[in-house]
C-alpha cells in the first residue's frame, strides 16, 4: 500500500505560529474567509464577557440591558441610545462603550477582569459595520441535511463524510495523510469496535483478503461480534454513571448489573437509537411494558443516593430528580441546564422555571429519600435473566404439578382423614399446627421461660388455648428470645390479644433499650394497629398500621408478615386470617440491623412508652410468610381437640380446614403427608429462588404526583411557584399526540424534529473514533460551547442517522469505512506546527487506550481472559486494604475465572474506585462523563509496569512466547510482538528486542531465586514444565511488550 | 515495509521546534534538565508543556504569597468545639436544661437528632486553662501539647458551613460544593501554582486510623481539572504509593534495563511518528523510576533522629499513624511539596464522647504541637500555612444517653472551631466569637469559601481569578462566594 500522499497539492502556506492560534477560526467551507460569522465570532464574545450581567438571568441583569436576544440588541433604548445600530458602529452603543477609554464607561466594566481583546473589540466593530446579522444559536436551529461540497480531489472521498472533511483542508491549502497500512486499521478497527487488539491469525487472513471489499467485510465481522456491545457499552455506562455502590457515606453496595446487561444487548441487538432512549427514559411507561423496558429505565436510578442517618430525605428527593435532569440534559441534549437550577441560566435561554419543570418531569418517583444502606433502594423490580426466566418457570411448574396433584387427591384426603380420625386413639397437639418455619412459640400460659423486666409481671387467667397472659399498662412479660427481626429477612409474628381499652401502647417488641431501638414493635395507636421494623429511630423505620380501629374488649388473630423486601410495602397485617387495610406510616428503612441477640422479647410493652391494656396468647415466630390460608387455620379459635368431637359434617369450613392442616402435616407416614411436603418444599424453592434473582432499580410514577416546586436558590425546602411538565421555550414543543410526562419526553427527543438529540449522539460517536467530537465540548452544545470544527459535516452525520432510521450500527460503519479515518496517524512536522490537536483531521486518530482496554488487551494477549457476555460485577487484584483503610467495608477479591473478565465487570466502588483504572483515567462514575480524559503520568508506567494483573499478563503471554512462538529467541520476540501489535518489527526493532530478551535471559541464568518469585504472581500457576528462568526472561521481554507506546496506543 | 520516512520529513527539522525536543536532546542536558522537562507534565499532560517551568499558570502566583506551602490537618467526622476550644463555662449553669427555642431560632436539624422529644444542654466535663500569652482558654486536660504551642495558633471560633451530613459537608469543604464532582482544594493549588519539586507530586493525601467515617477519593481528586492535579495517595508500608514496587524478583538493575528497551522502542517510535505525546511518554517511565527512589527514601524515617521522635511521640514510626503522617508532612514540606493534606477519622462522638474524645486526643495532640514545634525549629513555620480542623461541629445538646461522665453529640454546623498557624497568619490571636450555648455565630462569621479564600490568598492567589473553564462555565473554588479574613492576617 502506497504510503504517498494520494494526490499532489503543492502547499506554501507560510508556516508560522499565529496560523496555529488561528485555525480555530479558519472559516469551513461555507464562506469566505475574512467575514465575521455571528453564531462563531461574535455570540461567543457576547456569551463569554456579557450574557452574565445582560444575558437570560432576568434576576441578574444589569440596566435593563439584554444582548442575548436580538429585540434585546436593536432595542431602542430612549435619548438616542441603541446598543447596536446595523452598518452603523459609530452609532452603537456597545461599540462606544468596549471602544472608550472612560474608566466609568467601559465594558466589561474593569473589575470585572474579563477585558475584551482588540482582535474581539475588531470583530464586534466588523460585525456591526456590516449590518449585525443575527441568528439563532445554531445548535437551536433544525438539523438540515447540506448539500455535499465541492472538493479538490473527489477521487479521495470513500463517502459522505470525507467531502466535508477535504473541504476544510482545501481551505486551509493541507492535505489528507495517506491510509494506514492494513495491520494498522486492523488493529485499530478490532480496537474501536470491541475493545479488544486483534489476533495475528486475525490479521493473517485480513492481509490476505485480496477481495475489495476486505475491510468493508471486516468492518461487518467487528460489528457481529459480541464484543461489539461491550464496547460500545463502555462510554454509555460512564455517562450514566453506571457504579455497584450508593456513592455516599460508606457507599454500600447496590444491584445494577442487569441494566448493564440490558445496554450490551441493545447494543448488539442494533437496537435504533430512537428505541434505545424512550426505553431508557420512560421504558416503564410504555403500554404494557416488558420486564426489558421497565428494567432499561435503570438509567436514571444510577445516580448516587445518600443513606446517611442524619440526612432530611426532602433534600435528597430533590437531588436524585436533579441528577437525573442533569444527566439526561447532557447526555441526549449536551445542555447544561443545571446552571438553572439557582437562577436563571446566565448563557443559555432556560429560565429557573423551565428548569424545575424539567425537574417535575423526572421527580415523580416513589423513592423515600433517603437510600437503603446495602442493596437497591426502592422502586425496584426482581430482574431474573433469560436463563433464569426459564428456571423460575420450571420451579413454578413444579410447584403446580404437585398442587394439581394435591388437588386431584381432594376426595383421597376427606376419606383417609375419616379413617384416621376412626382408627386411632388421637392424640391431639395444638403446638404441632402449622410447624413449619416455626422458631418460637410462646403459651403465655405461665410456663414460659420468663426474665424479670421492670419488676411488674402479668395475670395469667383463661386465655384461648389454656391460659393467656394479662397486661395493665405498666406489666410486661420478658422472654429469651432469638428472633432477629430484620427487614430484608422473611419472618412472620402471630398471635392473640384481647384489648381491655384502646388506649396508644406497646403490645409486643424486641427492641435495643438505646435511642436507636433496633427491632421490632407491634402497637396500638389511636385504635389503629400499628406494625414497625426499625433500624434507627427515627430515620429508618418501615411501618404500616390498620386503616380501621381493631376491636376492644374481644379475642382476635394478629399475624404481621414480612416479605424480606426490605419495604414497608413488603409488610402486612392479617386480623383473624384475612389481610387487612393499611397504610405505610414510615417507608425509609436503609439499613440492615436488628435487635442484639440478648435482647429481650417483650410482651406488653416496649422499651420506651406506654404498655399494653389487656390480655394476650400463643405467640408465635415464623422464619417464613406464612400465607393467608395458613394464617387462617392459626386464627381458627376452636381447639383441635374441640373439633374432634364434632362429626365431620357439622365441622364449619373453618374447622374443616385447621383439622385438614393439622393431619397433613402429623399423619406420620401416611402418603399424603409427603404429598403435603412435596408441596411445602416445592414452594420454598420456588420461593427461595425468586428470593436470590437479581433485582434493579426503575423508574415508575407516583400515583398521586408530586407537585414540583421551583426552589428559590435552588434550595430543596424554598419553595417558589408549583410547575407542570413542560419543555423549555427555545426548544420545539412535545410533538402532537405525545404525552406531557417522561415518556412525551423520551418520544421528544427523537422525534426527529430537536435540534440537539441526533447532532449530540453523532458527536460522541465521533469523539469515540477520533478522541476529540466535532464540537470539542461534547457535553456542552449550548452557547458556551466550542464552535464545530466541521457544521456542516456534523449536520449531515446528524441527518443521516435520523434519515436511516437511527441505525446505530450503520452510523458505527459510515465512521470508520470513510477515507478520514482510514488515514494514517504520523504527525508530521508541518501538521504538528499547523494543527496540534489534529482538528482539520489531516491525519487519523492516535490515542492512548482506555484504562478498560489497557486491562483487556493485557488479558487478550496472555491468553487469559475468560468471556461472558453479562452478568453481576467482579472484583479482581486490588491492592491490599484500600477499601478497608478509607471505608468500612471489605473488599471481598475473585477468585479463578473472575479475576479475568472484561473490565467492564470490574466491580465500581464509586469513592473509592479500581485504582489502576483511576490512575488510567477512567471516568468517576459520580456523576456523568461524556468525554474521557487522557493524560500521561508517571504514576500510569508504574501500573503498567508493576501492577499484578499487568505482570501476570506479561508472565502468561511470556509463556506463550515459549510454548507457541518458535524454538529461536527471534521466533518468540516476532511472536509476541505480532501479538501485541499485530505487525512484525521492523529489522531494527528487532535486533533491539531481541538483545533485550538475551540481556533477560542471562540476568535469571544466575538467579533461580529470582526467577521463581516473578512467575508467581497472580493466581494462574506458571506451567511446570518450563525453566523457570526462562519464563521470568520471557515475563520482563513481555512487561516490556505490553509498556511500549505503540502497545498502549491507538494508531 | 519501512518505508515511513516518505510521508514525513524527518525529525530533524521538528527538533528545532522547542516543544518536541527528542530524547537524545534533553538527556544531553543535566538531571536536572531532564527533570524539568519531565515536570512540564509532571503527574500527566498532552501534548504540549504547560507554559510555566514548575507546571503552573501563567501570571501565578498573583502577588508575593506569605506562605510557600500548606500543611491540612483535617479531622473528619466533626470535632466537638465545646470540648475543645469554644470554653463555655455558662454550660455548667444550665446543664440539663433544655435549650430555649430562641437559640434553635427555627433551625434544621439532622434526621438522626430531629426526632428527638428533648434537647438537654451536655456542658463539656473537660478541664479548660488559660494558655500563652494571650491567656485563651483551651481543653488543658485533652490537648496539653497544642497549650504549649498555644502562641503560634490562630484560632477561629466562627466556623460555619451549609451541610449537615458528613458525606456533603466534607465535599464541601474539600471542593467548595457539596454535591461530587468538582476539584479539590489540593488540585486547584496543583493546577495555579504547579510544583515545587521535581520528583514529587504537588498534592499528596495521607489518612490515618481504620475506623469512624469513611473518606473518598473525591476528597483528593481532580474534578473537571486534569487528573494529574489530583493528589497523590501516600501510605505507610512498604508500597507508600500505589505500584511504586517493581515485582518480587524483578531487581532495581534489570527494570532499569527493562526501561531503557523501553525507551530505546519509544524513541524509534516517535522518529516515525513524531507524537510529542511519546517523548511525554517517554519522560513520564523516567519519572517512575526516579520516583521508586525518591519516595520509599522520603517515607524511611528511621533516620530521623530521637529528638524527632520526642517530638512527634513514639507512634511516628509506625506507619499509617496520624503522628508518622504528621512528620511524614513535614518531610514532604522539606522537598517541597506544596499541599500536604492529612485526613484521620474518627471525630464523630454521637454517643461515648469523652471516650471517643480521650482517645482521639491521644492519638493526635502530640504529633500535631510536635510538627508546629518542628517546623518552627526548622524555620518553616514562617512560609508554612497549617490548618487544623474538621467538616463541622457538634451540637451543645446531648444525644443518646447522659450521665455524669458520659454524653453524645450530633453534627453542628451552625458553628465550630477551626485553627491556624504558620505562613502568614496572626498566631496567639482568637478571631470570631459564638453565643453561650456554642450554637451560633455572634461575630465574625467566617465561611468555608472565607476559609479558601484566605488560604489561597496566603499562596499569593486571588481566589477569584484561579477559575476552569467547564461545561460552558468558569468555576472557581470559592463558587461565586468566599472573602479574606483580613484581620487574622499577619
Amino acid at each position: 500500500m502506497s504510503r504517498i500522499s494520494p494526490f499532489a497539492l503543492v502547499s506554501n502556506y507560510p508556516n508560522h505560529l499565529a496560523f496555529a492560534l488561528a485555525i480555530a477560526g479558519l472559516p469551513d467551507s461555507s464562506g469566505a474567509a475574512d467575514s465575521v460569522n455571528f453564531n462563531r465570532d461574535i455570540r461567543p464574545i457576547l456569551s463569554d464577557k456579557c450574557f452574565k450581567c445582560h444575558g437570560p438571568d432576568a434576576a441578574n441583569r444589569e440596566a435593563d440591558l439584554r444582548l442575548d436576544t436580538p429585540e434585546g440588541v436593536f432595542a431602542d433604548l430612549g435619548g438616542g441610545y441603541f446598543p447596536a445600530v446595523p452598518g452603523k458602529p459609530e452609532e452603537s452603543e456597545i461599540i462606544w462603550r468596549i471602544e472608550t477609554d472612560d474608566e466609568e464607561d467601559l465594558m466589561p466594566p474593569l473589575k470585572s477582569d474579563m477585558a475584551l481583546s482588540p482582535l474581539e473589540k475588531q470583530q464586534l466593530r466588523t460585525w456591526v459595520k456590516n449590518g449585525a446579522a443575527w441568528k439563532k444559536h445554531w445548535a437551536f436551529e433544525p438539523v438540515e441535511r447540506p448539500a455535499s461540497p465541492l472538493v479538490s480531489h473527489p477521487g479521495w472521498t470513500r463517502n459522505g463524510i470525507d467531502a466535508f472533511v477535504l473541504s476544510r483542508l482545501d481551505n486551509a491549502e493541507l492535505t489528507p495523510s495517506p491510509e494506514a497500512d492494513q495491520t494498522t486499521l486492523i488493529r485499530r478497527l478490532t480496537l474501536d469496535l470491541t475493545g479488544l487488539p486483534p489476533t495475528p491469525a486475525e490479521v493473517e487472513a485480513f492481509l490476505m483478503d485480496e477481495s475489495p471489499d476486505a475491510y468493508e467485510r471486516l468492518v461487518d465481522r467487528l460489528l457481529e461480534s459480541p464484543r461489539y456491545g461491550e464496547a460500545m457499552a463502555l462510554p454509555w455506562l460512564e455517562a450514566a454513571r453506571y457504579a455497584d455502590t450508593d456513592g455516599y457515606q460508606n457507599d454500600g453496595p447496590r444491584s445494577m448489573w442487569r441494566w448493564r446487561d440490558w445496554v450490551i444487548q441493545a447494543y448488539n441487538q442494533n437496537m435504533p437509537f430512537d428505541q434505545f432512549t424512550i426505553e431508557q427514559l420512560a421504558g416503564d411507561l410504555l403500554p404494557e411494558p416488558t420486564l426489558e423496558q421497565v428494567l432499561a429505565t435503570g438509567f436514571n436510578r444510577n445516580h448516587r443516593y445518600n443513606s446517611e442517618a442524619g440526612l432530611v430525605p426532602e433534600e435528597f428527593l430533590l437531588e436524585n430528580a436533579v441528577d437525573r435532569v442533569d444527566t439526561t440534559s447532557t447526555v441526549w441534549m449536551g445542555l447544561t441546564v443545571s446552571c438553572a437550577r439557582c437562577h436563571d441560566h446566565k448563557y443559555d435561554p432556560i429560565s429557573t422555571k423551565e428548569y424545575y419543570q424539567l425537574v417535575s418531569l423526572f421527580d415523580n418517583v416513589p423513592e423515600s429519600g433517603r437510600a437503603v444502606k446495602f442493596g437497591n433502594s426502592e422502586p425496584w423490580i426482581t430482574s431474573p435473566t433469560q436463563k433464569q426466566t426459564v428456571e423460575l418457570a420450571e420451579f413454578d411448574a413444579k410447584l403446580t404439578a404437585v398442587l394439581r396433584q394435591k388437588e386431584t387427591a381432594q376426595d383421597e384426603i376427606v376419606s383417609a382423614i375419616a379413617n384416621w380420625e376412626s382408627q386411632r386413639e388421637l392424640e391431639l397437639e395444638e403446638s404441632a399446627l402449622l410447624s413449619r418455619g416455626l422458631r418460637e412459640r410462646f403459651s403465655l400460659s405461665g410456663n414460659d421461660p420468663a426474665v424479670e423486666i421492670d419488676g411488674v409481671p402479668p395475670v395469667f387467667g383463661q386465655g384461648m388455648s389454656e391460659q393467656a397472659a394479662s397486661f395493665d399498662g405498666r406489666s410486661v412479660l420478658g422472654l429469651e428470645s432469638s428472633a432477629s427481626f430484620l427487614g430484608n429477612e422473611r419472618f412472620s409474628l402471630a398471635f392473640w390479644m384481647k384489648p381491655s381499652e384502646l388506649s396508644d401502647g406497646v403490645i409486643i417488641s424486641k427492641q435495643g433499650e438505646d435511642s436507636i431501638r433496633k427491632g421490632l414493635s407491634v402497637e396500638l395507636k389511636d385504635g389503629r394497629l400499628q406494625f414497625y421494623i426499625i433500624t434507627r429511630w427515627i430515620a429508618g423505620v418501615g411501618a404500616i398500621e390498620t386503616v380501621k380501629s381493631i376491636q376492644e374488649d374481644q379475642w382476635q388473630h394478629v399475624t404481621l408478615t414480612n416479605d424480606g423486601s426490605l419495604s414497608a410495602t413488603g409488610m402486612r397485617i392479617l386480623l383473624d386470617g384475612q389481610f387487612v387495610e393499611t397504610r405505610i406510616i414510615h417507608n425509609t428503612n436503609s439499613n440492615i440491623v436488628g435487635p442484639a441477640k440478648s435482647a429481650k422479647l417483650r410482651i406488653g410493652a416496649g422499651v420506651v412508652g406506654q404498655g399494653y391494656h389487656g390480655a394476650i396468647d400463643e405467640v408465635r415466630v415464623y422464619d417464613r410468610t406464612l400465607s393467608q390460608a395458613e394464617t387462617a387455620v392459626l386464627a381458627e379459635p376452636a381447639r383441635l381437640i374441640a373439633i374432634s368431637k364434632k362429626a365431620p359434617a357439622t365441622r364449619t369450613l373453618a374447622e374443616s380446614a385447621k383439622w385438614q392442616a393439622y393431619f397433613l402435616e402429623n399423619a406420620s407416614g401416611h402418603p399424603l403427608q409427603e404429598l403435603t411436603h412435596a408441596v411445602f418444599a416445592a414452594r420454598m424453592e420456588r420461593e427461595r429462588f425468586y428470593d436470590a434473582l437479581p433485582t434493579t432499580m426503575v423508574m415508575r410514577e407516583m400515583n398521586p404526583t408530586r407537585l414540583t416546586h421551583v426552589r428559590t436558590r435552588g434550595v430543596y425546602h424554598q419553595l417558589g411557584e408549583a410547575v407542570e411538565d413542560r419543555l423549555p421555550a427555545i426548544l420545539p414543543d412535545f410533538p402532537p399526540g405525545a404525552p406531557h410526562n417522561r415518556l412525551g419526553f423520551a418520544q421528544w427527543l427523537v422525534s426527529g424534529e430537536h435540534p440537539l438529540t441526533s447532532r449530540v449522539a453523532v458527536n460522541r460517536y465521533w469523539l469515540k473514533y477520533f478522541g476529540r467530537g466535532l464540537v470539542k465540548t461534547a457535553e456542552d452544545f449550548g452557547v458556551q460551547g466550542d464552535w464545530p470544527s466541521h457544521p456542516k459535516l456534523l449536520d449531515w452525520l446528524a441527518a443521516e442517522f435520523v434519515t436511516n432510521g437511527w441505525d446505530v450500527k450503520a452510523m458505527q460503519k459510515l465512521i470508520v469505512t470513510s477515507a478520514t479515518y482510514r488515514q494514517q496517524s504520523r504527525v508530521t512536522p508541518k501538521l504538528l506546527e499547523i494543527d496540534p490537536p489534529n482538528v482539520l483531521l489531516a491525519r487519523g486518530p492516535r490515542q492512548r487506550l482506555s484504562a478498560h482496554a489497557l486491562r483487556d488487551q493485557a488479558l487478550a494477549t496472555s491468553g487469559l481472559l475468560v468471556e461472558h457476555l453479562g452478568g453481576p460485577s467482579v472484583s479482581p487484584y486490588q491492592p491490599d486494604k484500600l477499601w478497608e483503610l478509607m471505608s468500612n467495608m471489605k473488599y471481598q477479591q475473585s477468585s479463578g475465572e473472575d479475576l479475568y473478565r472484561r473490565s467492564l465487570y470490574t466491580i465500581w466502588k464509586r469513592t473509592i474506585p479500581p485504582p489502576a483504572m483511576a490512575l488510567m483515567d477512567a471516568a468517576d462514575r459520580e456523576s456523568c462523563i461524556v468525554s474521557a480524559k487522557r493524560t500521561n503520568t508517571p504514576l500510569q508506567a508504574l501500573t503498567l509496569l508493576n501492577e499484578k494483573l499487568f505482570v501476570e499478563s506479561a508472565r502468561n503471554l511470556g509463556q506463550r512466547l515459549l510454548l507457541e512462538g518458535g524454538d529461536t529467541m527471534r521466533e518468540q520476540v516476532q511472536f509476541g510482538f505480532r501479538t501485541t501489535l499485530a505487525r512484525r518489527p521492523r529489522p531494527q526493532e528487532l535486533t533491539l528486542l531481541e538483545g533485550a530478551y538475551q540481556e533477560y535471559r542471562e540476568a535469571y541464568q544466575d538467579d533461580l531465586a529470582g526467577a521463581e518469585k516473578l512467575i508467581q504472581f497472580g493466581e494462574s500457576k506458571a506451567n511446570p514444565t518450563l525453566d523457570p528462568r526462562d519464563l521470568a526472561a520471557a515475563t520482563a521481554f513481555c512487561n516490556v511488550l505490553l509498556n511500549l507506546d505503540e502497545t498502549i496506543t491507538k494508531e | 515495509m519501512n518505508q515511513h520516512h516518505e510521508g514525513c520529513t524527518g525529525y530533524q527539522k521538528l527538533s528545532e521546534n522547542p516543544l518536541t525536543m527528542t530524547r537524545r536532546y534533553f538527556l544531553g542536558k543535566s538531571a536536572k534538565g531532564l527533570g524539568g522537562l519531565a515536570l512540564g507534565s509532571l503527574l500527566g499532560d498532552q501534548l504540549v508543556a504547560e507554559p510555566s517551568a514548575i507546571g503552573g499558570l501563567d501570571g501565578f502566583p498573583h502577588f508575593a504569597p506569605k506562605a510557600k506551602r500548606v500543611i491540612y490537618l483535617f479531622q473528619s467526622g466533626g470535632p466537638p468545639q465545646m470540648d475543645l476550644f469554644d470554653y463555655k463555662p455558662f454550660l455548667d449553669k444550665v446543664h440539663n436544661q433544655e435549650v430555649p427555642d430562641s437559640v434553635f431560632n427555627g433551625q434544621r436539624l439532622t434526621g438522626m437528632t430531629a426526632g428527638q422529644s428533648s434537647f438537654p444542654v451536655a456542658r463539656s466535663i473537660f478541664n479548660f486553662e488559660r494558655t500563652g500569652k494571650s491567656g485563651r482558654w483551651l481543653n488543658t486536660e485533652m490537648m496539653p501539647h497544642l497549650a504549649e504551642v498555644a502562641d503560634d495558633i490562630c484560632l477561629i471560633k466562627s466556623m460555619h458551613t451549609e451541610a449537615i451530613n458528613h458525606d456533603p459537608a466534607i465535599t464541601f469543604f474539600q471542593t467548595g460544593f457539596q454535591i461530587a464532582g468538582r476539584p479539590s482544594v489540593g488540585a486547584w493549588l496543583s493546577y495555579g501554582l504547579g510544583s515545587m519539586n521535581e520528583n514529587l507530586p504537588a498534592f499528596v493525601a495521607m489518612t490515618s486510623y481504620s475506623g469512624g467515617q469513611p473518606l473518598y477519593d473525591r476528597l483528593w481528586g481532580a474534578g473537571f481539572l486534569p487528573s494529574k492535579h489530583q493528589g497523590v495517595k501516600f501510605g505507610g508500608g512498604p508500597d507508600p504509593v500505589l505500584y511504586l514496587n517493581n515485582p518480587d524478583g524483578m531487581s532495581s538493575t534489570l527494570r532499569r534495563r527493562t526501561l531503557d528497551h523501553i525507551a530505546a522502542m519509544n524513541e524509534m517510535k516517535f522518529d516515525d511518528y513524531g507524537d510529542p505525546e511519546i517523548e511525554s511518554r517517554i519522560a513520564q517511565y523516567e519519572m517512575a523510576f526516579r520516583m521508586q527512589t525518591s519516595v520509599p527514601e522520603l517515607t524511611d524515617v528511621s533516620n530521623e533522629s530521637a529528638d524527632t521522635f520526642d517530638l512527634y511521640g513514639e507512634d511516628a514510626r509506625t506507619p499509617g499513624t496520624y503522628a508518622n503522617n504528621c512528620l511524614l508532612a513535614r518531610r514532604l514540606s522539606e522537598r517541597g511539596v506544596r499541599f500536604v493534606q492529612l485526613f484521620h477519622r474518627g471525630w464523630d462522638t454521637h454517643g461515648g464522647l469523652p471516650q471517643q474524645l480521650k482517645r482521639q486526643c491521644q492519638s493526635t495532640d502530640q504529633a500535631t504541637a510536635g510538627l508546629l514545634k518542628d517546623l518552627k525549629r526548622r524555620g518553616m513555620l514562617d512560609d508554612t500555612l497549617v490548618i487544623w480542623g474538621g467538616e463541622f461541629g457538634r451540637t451543645v445538646y446531648n444525644q443518646g444517653e447522659m450521665t455524669a461522665t458520659n454524653y453524645g453529640r450530633d453534627h453542628h454546623p451552625r458553628c465550630f472551631s477551626m485553627w491556624l498557624a504558620g505562613g502568614g497568619v496572626k498566631g496567639g490571636i482568637t478571631h470570631g466569637e459564638t453565643d453561650d450555648y456554642s450554637y451560633n455565630v455572634v461575630k465574625d462569621p467566617v465561611s468555608v469559601h472565607d476559609l479558601h479564600a484566605t488560604l489561597m490568598h496566603l499562596l499569593g492567589v486571588n481566589h477569584k481569578k484561579l477559575t476552569f473553564k467547564f461545561q460552558g462555565r468558569y468555576y472557581r473554588l470559592t463558587d461565586v462566594h468566599g472573602q479574606v479574613i483580613k484581620p487574622i492576617l499577619a
